[in-house]
């Protein structure tokens, strides 16, 4: 029959779905959600971050052009001082055991140490004329690691605050004149421009597995299967249906998720919005055919939705959404390539970050179209083993 | 094409049950055939394989001349599957409309159909109706003009008229009556003595097995017993 069929069954699921109040509900704020609850845990940096001071620094005499006189100058005042309080909350105490312990109480995150010959030290340093025998000359910073992306944040404002003392006090010796970064891509990237890509596909997932897995599971429940399976509808045309209902549903989010995250997040996006599009509906066809595949395993929705986590969970753990797969341990990254939502969050952070086309993620497209193609086939072979209708007469 | 419906020897196994025991049946064009029999006596299993939506264990059945299975009967059969097998979330028109399109029919002609068919089950008042929110009769009748929609030549119906109040069957079955004088041949299920006495034949089935086939007033004759429920119990005595 074909298109027309096609299009009757996709109007008729999203014609259903318009009048389940709930369903509409869980399509249109489950984006809302996801963008809200991620981009707010995990967009900002650590603030607050109690840290303890513990300033033995006596100082070195220098002497200054328009003074007359030597000025004690403290290298270690420099440093707090670029210290952003903001991220770290500074609290002087004067005993480094007192110090200690309230880091080992988990009290405070750290202790930074400054010892009695700090600021002699680094004038040495400066000047060229260090003297490696004398005691006391290194900054400590004693920390709690526990948290790592707290312990990370630490690190990098002290030494950054270091750095900055360094270059203001002798730009010759500038960190930053010894360091070189450049970015190749994505200046300025944030977790978020890393993660949304993954929660558009996190979401695609979720909505398309859930809502064809209980569509297809109540169709088969309720009898109507048996209707359609008894009229002129080929089993091409129901899976047809479904495809072009649910690749709108996930276009829908899609643009709602991006459209969302920009206003709020302001998230990278550099490439075409179409290619990134079109890798979405890729996906949840595959994905729309894994839920017909386990629709046919489960007696009922309620054992249907059983099957949600056991797609999920993996998902969100192992495609390297949150976390890179190269920071999983060596066993679970083949785990890793065999998830489709892997080969999603790739391409689109690809597309989005780094403005890549197809030619560039030609591996991920190529992946999600077998994917596709393959559950979208299987799914229509076994509707026609159920149906009946292989190696049915025509005629 | 005399006969629209034949099976030779159908067998239904399920496991170790036999759901439909070497069924042998003929029905003519036009005739409005009754099925009979107990719970679990196989009268749904035998429309199912005659759907061709279950595999016969063995034995052939053939349908509008065809031989089952065979896809080109859909557009001609219209069943109406025993459970109500409706989309809840649909209202009454857009599953008129739905079906319509499923069996291909024109916008101009799903609007006619659409008329005579919620005429028919009197629905018309609850047309915009969410199917979900209809009463347990209600979607048995609309389900009964879905299957009817595209105008099949034969009608395979299961028990079209539970929970239906009588004076709606009444007016079913002079529509049957009057399909049936027009050429469509009608295959019903029911538990129901009078519809039974309204068929042209009826054929009562035990335990898959067929166990009388004749016009009601064969049947009455037959056994010499005052009403059609009566020679139905003595057959289901006698075999014992
Ligand atoms: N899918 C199945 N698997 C196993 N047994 C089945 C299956 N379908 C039907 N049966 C069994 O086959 C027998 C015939 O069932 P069927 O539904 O055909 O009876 P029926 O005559 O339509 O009964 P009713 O009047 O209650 O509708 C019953 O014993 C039933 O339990
Ligand atoms: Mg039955």
């Amino acid at each position: 029959m074909g298109l027309r069929v096609s299009v009757a069954i996709a109007k008729n699921i999203l014609r259903q779905i318009s009048h389940d109040r709930r369903t509409v509900g869980m399509i249109v704020m489950m984006p809302l959600m996801f963008i809200f609850l991620f981009g707010y845990t995990f967009a900002g940096e650590p603030e607050n971050i109690r840290t303890i001071v513990v300033n033995q620094d006596n100082g070195v005499l220098i002497s200054l052009p328009n003074i007359s006189g030597p000025v004690t100058l403290y290298f270690s005042e420099a440093v707090l001082d670029n210290i952003d309080t903001n991220k770290l909350s500074l609290e002087y105490v004067d005993d480094l055991d007192d110090a200690l312990e309230e880091v080992e109480d988990g009290q405070a995150w750290a202790v930074i140490h400054f010892p009695l010959n700090f600021s002699l030290s680094l004038q040495q340093r400066i000047l060229g004329t260090q003297n490696d025998s004398m005691p006391d000359t290194v900054m400590t910073l004693h920390l709690d690691g526990s948290n790592s992306q707290v312990a990370s944040s630490i690190v990098a404002e002290v030494n950054g605050a270091i750095f900055e003392t360094i270059e203001e006090h002798n730009p010759d010796l500038s960190m930053s004149s010894l360091i070189n970064t450049n970015h190749v891509y994505g200046e300025n990237v944030r977790f978020i421009d890393f993660f949304a890509p993954g929660i558009i596909g996190l979401i695609t997932t979720m909505i398309t597995i859930i809502l064809t897995i209980v569509a297809f599971v109540r169709e088969r429940t309720n009898g109507t299967l048996d209707r359609l399976f008894v009229s002129p509808a080929q089993p091409s045309d129901i899976v047809m249906g479904y495809t072009m209902t649910f690749s709108l549903i996930a276009l829908f989010q899609s643009i709602e998720l991006v459209a969302v995250a920009s206003l709020l997040f302001n998230i990278a996006f550099v490439g075409s919005i179409f290619f990134a599009l079109a890798l979405i509906v890729i996906y949840a066809i595959g994905i729309l055919g894994l839920g017909i595949l386990l629709s046919t395993l489960a007696k009922n929705e309620f054992q249907a939705i059983q099957f949600v986590p056991l797609i999920f969970t993996p998902s969100i753990l192992l495609a390297g959404i949150l976390w890179p797969i190269e920071s999983m341990p060596g066993f679970i990254r083949p785990v890793s390539s065999l998830i489709p939502l892997t080969y999603l969050a790739d391409a689109l952070r690809s597309v989005m970050i780094r403005g890549w086309g197809p030619i560039e993620v030609w591996v991920q497209l190529t992946f999600l179209v077998v994917f596709a193609l393959l559950t979208i086939g299987a799914s229509i072979v076994l509707l026609k083993i159920k149906s009946n209708r292989m190696g049915f007469r025509k005629k | 094409m005399k006969n629209v419906v034949v099976t030779k020897n159908l067998v239904k196994k399920f496991g170790d049950l036999t759901a439909v025991d070497d069924l042998n049946l003929e029905i003519p064009k036009g005739e409005i055939f009754g099925f009979i029999g107990p719970n679990g006596s196989g009268k749904t299993t035998a429309i199912k394989i005659l759907c061709g939506l279950l595999k016969p264990t063995s034995g052939e059945s053939y349908v509008l001349g065809k031989k089952i299975p065979n896809t080109s009967i859909f557009p001609r059969i219209g069943y109406m599957p025993q459970e109500t097998a409706l989309y809840l979330d649909l209202t009454v028109k857009q599953t008129i409309q739905f079906f319509g399109e499923i069996y291909g029919l024109s916008k101009d002609a799903i609007a006619k159909r659409e008329e005579e068919m919620l005429d028919f089950v009197d629905l018309k008042a609850r047309r915009n109706e969410i199917v979900d929110n209809l009463s347990g009769g209600m979607k048995h009748r609309l389900s009964l003009a879905v299957s009817l929609i595209h105008e099949p030549e034969l009608l395979l119906l299961d028990e079209p008229t539970v929970g239906v109040d009588p004076e709606l069957r009444s007016s079913f079955w002079s529509y049957f009556k009057d399909l049936a004088s027009k050429g469509v041949t009608v295959l019903i299920t029911t538990h129901y003595m009078d519809e039974a006495n309204r068929c042209d034949r009826v054929g009562m089935i035990r335990l898959g097995k067929l166990v009388a086939v004749g016009s009601p007033a064969h049947m009455k004759e037959e056994t010499g017993q005052p009403s059609l429920e009566d020679a139905f119990l003595w057959y289901l005595r006698g075999e014992k």
